[in-house]
């Protein structure tokens, strides 16, 4: 019996042991021969400095896949790096009978569409993520040759483009703007400051300005008391009925336009304009007319004047009659 | 005067060369026996099964219990250091990879220090205090092989199998933990199986193979090298279990450092 009770013991140590050890290993990494995975690649130009194998790929946050690979192209200096990604991740897509070409059909098209892969921080521990999203920038593309010659050795594998990190972005950024700030020359703005407020104290001290700011203080004064003066005036009460008036004013002013708009309706201006325009065509029409009879009358008015000028001098004309030119008066 | 001094030294490194010695000669003895396991009755699998039994199914709890408190404890010191700067998630890391490790199969060997090695030199100890030894030796057995083998087969078997019972208590022990930082069991478990691989698992175990055989072989030697009377096998128990704790650490260190090499 005790025998029995110590084989029993070690029979369940023991299975109990092993079958721990398989779900272990079963947990621990066993699991993923069993899952379908499918290739992608890029090429980074930046540092890869945290970015690691075993590295998570996550698509807009979720994790679809992990890094395989990670090598230098030394004809370009870029990071290569291939993912394994699970298309189990993506519902619509599995439904459909090969995992694999329904991927990478919608794949292609979602590149079309501007998806592109990013290096992300993955947290403060400086632990960097490859990031699958549809960013501002287009990125990139890596060289036809290189993407070719990857193509020739990972058949199944497929050519996404990358984008620059946001925080080399930043960095860019951030450098640029102190380069032009560094560019900004302080020292003569400082001495053109100083020049200015030394020129605008000696504005201040002019006397005129003195006196204008004096004037200006008089006036303001005045019109201190000016306000106030209006303000004692026109008090509430007063203010009130001064707005009735205006009121009604205006209610007159109103029953006077309609009154004006029924008088014109009623003067028939269409009418009176065509009459006027007619009149001002037979006054263009006689204008010739017109003219020659000036021009005659301005003839007859130098004619009048011609015998007031020999009337003036021979008086006498006017009974004897005009002499003949060379004859004795 | 100058002769005197030079008998002292002398005495002193023929002493000094003995104690390294015999160890080595009683390593020699172990692993000459072994091609006598696979004779006719050279197995003795009674006795193996009765330290299995002993050494393994037994330590169950204990093993169990104390790994799964470690992981706790180990949770709690983490989480309180990471939720000043909001990274409790990583509290999951920090126990999966030390409770895989280091502390998974250090623990079991620790338990069985206590629990084997010591009772290995007291049995031993105890059978050279009654004249069994010198039994078996005038019966032309090699006490060196027939004590020793079941003792290290069963420690071999049951170690291994023992450091998994703690890796999943300690796992466990984390989670508890992980649970009270609003890290939910699966979130917690979802983190476990992202950071942890098979290769960090079967490496922690591989560990306990090396921990078990430094276990047995000395509680044994200590056993063999008991004074002849009741303290002196209570003195070779002791003494089996500092060496025992020593040799483990030691060890410990040594596989580490030849782990990093390797990446992990």
């Amino acid at each position: 019996m005790n025998e029995r009770e110590q084989n029993l013991r070690i029979g369940i140590f023991a299975v109990t042991g092993l079958l721990l050890i398989l779900a272990m290993l079963f947990f621990f990494g066993l699991s993923d021969i069993f899952v379908k995975k499918v290739q992608l690649f890029t090429y980074f130009s930046e540092s890869v400095q945290g970015l690691n194998v075993g590295s998570q790929v996550k698509y807009r946050g979720v994790p679809v896949g992990s890094v395989s690979q990670l090598s230098i192209e030394m004809d370009s200096k870029k990071v290569f790096v291939i993912m394994d990604i699970e298309p189990r991740y993506f519902r619509n897509i599995t439904r459909s009978g090969d995992q694999e070409t329904a991927f990478f059909k919608m794949f292609e098209g979602e590149i079309q569409n501007g998806l592109r892969c990013r290096l992300e921080f993955a947290g403060i521990t400086g632990m960097k993520f490859i990031d699958l999203d549809y960013f501002a920038s287009t990125g990139k593309h890596a060289s036809a040759a290189a993407v070719r010659q990857t193509y020739a050795k990972l058949p199944g594998a497929h050519y996404i483009p990358s984008v620059q990190s946001s925080i080399k972005d930043l960095s860019g950024t951030l450098s640029s703007a102190l380069e032009r700030f560094s560019s900004i020359r302080f020292e003569d703005i400082a001495h053109e400051l100083e020049r200015s407020l030394g020129r605008m104290s000696e504005i201040l001290s002019d006397p005129a300005i003195r006196s204008a700011i004096n004037r200006i203080n008089d006036a303001a004064e005045h019109l201190e008391v000016s306000t106030s003066t209006v303000t004692r005036v026109l008090d509430e009460k007063r203010l009130t009925r001064l707005l009735d008036t205006l009121e009604k004013d205006l209610e007159v002013i109103k029953q006077l336009g309609e009154q004006l708009s029924g008088i014109t309706t009623e003067m028939k201006l269409p009418e009176s304009t065509a009459a006027f325009r007619k009149a001002l065509d037979d006054l263009l029409e006689s204008r010739e007319d017109i003219t020659s009879t000036l021009s005659k009358f301005n003839q007859t008015l130098e004619s009048i004047r011609m015998l007031t000028d020999y009337l003036g001098t021979d008086p006498s004309s006017v009974i004897k009659g005009k002499q003949a030119p060379g004859q004795k008066k | 005067m100058a002769a005197e001094n030079n008998n002292r030294i002398s005495s002193f490194f023929r002493t000094a060369g003995v104690q390294i010695a015999e160890p080595v000669v009683f390593i020699g003895k172990v692993v000459s026996q072994f091609p006598s396991l696979f004779r006719k009755r050279g197995f003795r699998r009674k006795e193996m099964l009765y330290y299995l039994d002993l050494c393994g199914a037994k330590s169950i709890p204990v093993v169990t219990l104390i790994c799964f408190l470690m992981g706790a404890v180990l949770g709690i010191q983490a989480a309180l250091q990471m939720r000043k700067v909001g990274t409790e998630i990583f509290v999951v890391d920090l126990v999966g990879f030390s409770v895989l490790k280091e502390f998974g199969p250090l623990m079991v060997a620790m338990i069985s220090t206590g629990r084997a090695a010591s009772a290995f030199a007291a049995e031993i100890g105890t059978m050279k205090v009654n004249e069994e030894i010198s039994a078996l030796e005038t019966m032309g057995i090699d006490p060196a092989a027939y004590l020793v083998y079941p003792k290290l087969l069963a420690m071999l078997i049951s170690l291994p199998l023992l450091a998994v019972f703690g890796d999943a208590a300690g796992i466990a022990g984390g989670m508890l933990v992980g649970s009270s930082l609003n890290i939910p069991f699966q979130a917690y478990w979802a983190r476990t199986i992202a950071v942890l691989d098979q290769m960090t698992f079967l490496l922690g175990v591989a560990k306990t193979l090396v921990f078990a055989t430094l276990i047995t072989l000395a509680g044994c030697y200590c056993g063999f090298r008991a004074s002849s009377d009741a303290q002196g096998v209570g003195r070779g128990a002791t003494s089996a279990v500092v060496l025992s704790i020593f040799l483990v650490v030691v060890a410990d260190a040594v596989i580490t450092l030849l782990y990093s090499f390797i990446g992990y």
